[in-house]
């Protein structure tokens, strides 16, 4: 099974993992990140290394995040390197929100990496409507 | 003749708040990424000039020494330029070879051990506080801590009141 990690500004992680736990109940491979105020940023890089490690059961690891080119995004845009070198593979999806990570936590278990990747950022875009009445 | 409007020491360089708020209000033509390491390393240059452009400036990545001669050719030409550099030390260096601004900006400098909290960002050692205060003194730069235009604002004064500088 596909590892998921979410890392974000603030609680912003954590409660949209709540969110999806409320729904899907409670995951194993599944791990969220803040990036608090004035944190150092090496440990919150090494953080992140380490937590994408954990998700990981061999099979790679989705990590989503809230913006492109942000703090959160740049630290686990840093870590590629040395995850790829542990033997750990992973795609980044900026623009996180509920419905992408509900879909990317039930079809993690029968797709790879690559197609899952594709697929979710497909749907993420896919559930933002204008919607009037 | 282009000129630095704005001067920032960041250890996050280009990040969510440069790109919402600081870029905006700092009135520059272009942001110039200072260091050595991100400069040097393809993938993470690609990563910041494609982050920092969608604040719609103009966006350059360069060694110290590539920013040192620069503005030694033409001053950076006609850009109006938010100059970021990753720590203070290297703020230190590109002044000490002749980079000149007004007001220098240090916006992101982590607590680490040894250090004293200045704002919620920002924490200096001793020895910053010295160069600092050098900086302000030899170079008439006007230096304060702040991470965003609408946070509290401390300047080196008050700053090195709080290290016994």
């Amino acid at each position: 099974m596909i590892g998921v990690v979410v890392v974000t500004h603030g609680e912003f992680s954590k409660g949209i993992h709540q969110a999806t736990e409320m729904i899907v109940g409670e995951q194993e491979q599944f791990e969220s990140i803040p990036l608090h105020e004035g944190a150092d940023l090496e440990v919150f890089t090494d953080e992140i290394g380490k937590k994408i490690q954990e998700a990981d059961a061999g099979e790679g690891v989705l990590v989503f995040v809230d913006l492109f080119g942000a703090t959160p995004f740049n630290s686990v845009v840093r870590q590629i390197k040395a995850l790829r070198e542990t033997g750990t593979q992973l795609k980044i999806i900026t623009g996180v929100n509920l419905g992408m990570l509900l879909e990317a936590i039930s079809m993690r278990s029968f797709k790879n990496l690559e197609t899952l990747h594709e697929k979710i950022a497909e749907i993420g875009k896919e559930s933002i409507e204008a919607v009037s009445f | 003749m282009g000129k630095i409007t704005f001067a920032r020491v960041d250890e996050r360089l280009v990040h969510a708040q440069v790109m919402m708020t600081v870029a905006g209000s700092s009135g520059a033509s272009a942001v110039y990424v200072v260091n050595d390491e991100t400069a040097n390393d393809d993938f993470m240059k690609m990563i910041f000039e494609n982050a920092a452009s969608r604040t719609g400036l103009k966006v350059k990545i360069m060694t110290k020494d590539n920013a040192i001669a620069k503005w030694h050719e033409n001053q950076f030409g006609d850009d109006k330029v938010l100059l970021i550099t990753k720590t203070i030390e290297d703020a230190g260096y590109i002044v000490n070879k002749g980079i000149t601004f007004e007001f220098l900006n240090v916006g992101g400098n982590s607590l680490k051990p040894g250090a004293t909290p200045i704002i919620n960002e920002v924490a200096i050692t001793n020895d910053q506080g010295e160069l600092l205060k050098n900086l302000a003194e030899s170079n008439g730069i006007n230096i304060y801590f702040q991470s965003t235009p609408s946070t509290t604002r401390v300047e080196l004064g008050d700053a090195l009141k709080k290290i016994n500088v």
